[in-house]
C-alpha cells in the first residue's frame, strides 16, 4: 500500500520533532507492530516491550527515513529484527497464551454456528505452539506473508535476504506447519470434500 | 462482504489488497464451505486469520504512554551526559597528565628525586655526573601530587615536548 498524503506528513512533522504527529504515527501503526511482535516472539509482555522498543528508535531515526521508500517496509524491519532478537535472548517459552477476546467478539460469534465457525483461540494457540518448532526467520517470515499479507519483496526487504531465501523460508514453515495441524490438531481446521465448497462459492 | 467470495477471489487471495483481504478473512472465519476450498492447497494458510484477531485495546493504550516515557527519559539524558562531560573529560585529563608526568620523572632508571610542590624547585646540580637527564625546572611548575608509595609528579614546562 502506498504511503499516504496524511501518513507523509506526519511523518515529516515527527522527524521535525514534533509529538503530537509522532503519537498519531504510534496509533497507526502499534496495532500490526503488537501483533507482528506477539506472533514472532509468542508473548504479549515482550511484544509490548519489543513495540516499546521500535518506537522509540523510530522517533530517533525519522530524519534519516527516505520518503521515496515504503514506511511500513521500514517499520516491519524494525519489528521483526527486534522481535527476533527477543525470541532468540530469552529462548522458547513453556506456556504460551492467546491474545484475550476483545469485549463484543463473543456476541458477534453467537450469530454464526458452531460447525461454520473456526476456533481463532486454538488456533492461535497452535499456531504459538507449533511455530516454536520454526527457526526465528522462517517464523518471522512466515508472519509477515500468511498474517500480515506482505509481499515476498517486502519481506525480503524487511529481513534484510533475498527473495529467493524468503520463499525458501516460506516452504520450510509451511511444511513444518502444515504436518504439525495434520499430527497435533486433526480437528481444528476442518476440511471437507472438493465438492463440498459449490455451495458456498 | 455480500455473500460468498467465489472461487476465483479465494484462489487470488494472496494478490488481495488489504480491504479485500480482510474483508475475506473475515468470511472466511465464519464460512465453513468457503474455508474448504481456501484451505485446500495448504491447511497451514489457516493461520492467516489470525490477523483478523485485534490485539487488546487496552494494552496498546498503555503501550502509548510507555513510548512516551521512554521518549522522554531519552531526551533528558542526552543534556545530562554533556552537563557530566566537562567535568568528567577535565579529570581524565588531570589524570593522563599526572600519570604521564609521574612516569617521566620516576621512570624505570631514573633516581628519586626530591621534588616539593612549587615552582624551581628542582635543583639540576644533584643530578650531575649520574648519568640522569635532568632539565632545567628554572621556568618549569612543579606539582606533587603523590599518593602513598605513588609517586605522581606533574611538571609543566614548555620545554616538555609531550
Amino acid at each position: 500500500m502506498p504511503l499516504s498524503r496524511d501518513e507523509h506528513e506526519l511523518i515529516r512533522a515527527a522527524a521535525a520533532g514534533d509529538r503530537r504527529a509522532f503519537d498519531e504515527l504510534i496509533r497507526l501503526k502499534r496495532e500490526s507492530v503488537v501483533r507482528t511482535a506477539y506472533q514472532i516472539t509468542g508473548d504479549m509482555d515482550d511484544a509490548l516491550d519489543v513495540a516499546q522498543g521500535v518506537f522509540l528508535k523510530l522517533w530517533r531515526g525519522l530524519e534519516q527515513f527516505d520518503p521515496r521508500r515504503r514506511f511500513d517496509t521500514w517499520v516491519y524491519r524494525i519489528t521483526v529484527n527486534a522481535a527476533i532478537d527477543m525470541l532468540r535472548s530469552r529462548g522458547p517459552r513453556g506456556m504460551l497464551q492467546p491474545l484475550p477476546d476483545e469485549p463484543g467478539e463473543l456476541e458477534a460469534v453467537e450469530k454464526t454456528s458452531v460447525e461454520e465457525r473456526i476456533d481463532r483461540r486454538r488456533l492461535q494457540q497452535a499456531f504459538l505452539r507449533l511455530a516454536g518448532a520454526l527457526a526465528p526467520r522462517q517464523r518471522a517470515a512466515f508472519v509477515l506473508r500468511e498474517i500480515e499479507g506482505q509481499e515476498t519483496s517486502e519481506i525480503a526487504a524487511a529481513l534484510g535476504v533475498t527473495e529467493s531465501t524468503v520463499r525458501n523460508h516460506l516452504l520450510q514453515a509451511r511444511r513444518t506447519l502444515r504436518a504439525g495441524l495434520e499430527r497435533e490438531y486433526p480437528g481444528l481446521v476442518p476440511r471437507k470434500s472438493r465438492g463440498d465448497g459449490e455451495e458456498g462459492c | 462482504m455480500d455473500g460468498h467470495p467465489g472461487r476465483q477471489r479465494l484462489s487470488d487471495f494472496d494478490a488481495l489488497e488489504d480491504v479485500e483481504r480482510r474483508e475475506v478473512l473475515l468470511h472466511l472465519a465464519d464460512c465453513g464451505p468457503c474455508r474448504s476450498i481456501w484451505l485446500d492447497a495448504d491447511p497451514s494458510r489457516a493461520f492467516a486469520l489470525l490477523e483478523i484477531d485485534s490485539v487488546p485495546t487496552s494494552s496498546l493504550d498503555g503501550l502509548t504512554a510507555r513510548i512516551n516515557d521512554a521518549i522522554d527519559a531519552v531526551e533528558a539524558r542526552p543534556a545530562a551526559r554533556r552537563a557530566g562531560f566537562g567535568w568528567a573529560s577535565l579529570a581524565a585529563s588531570v589524570l593522563l597528565t599526572a600519570v604521564i608526568g609521574g612516569y617521566l620523572v620516576s621512570r624505570p632508571g631514573v633516581e628519586e628525586r626530591p621534588i616539593v610542590a612549587g615552582t624551581s624547585v628542582v635543583q639540576p646540580d644533584e643530578f650531575a655526573g649520574s648519568g640522569i637527564e635532568v632539565m632545567t625546572p628554572a621556568d618549569a611548575d612543579v606539582y606533587d601530587l603523590t599518593v602513598g608509595d605513588t609517586q605522581i609528579v606533574m611538571i609543566f614546562d614548555e620545554r616538555l615536548d609531550i
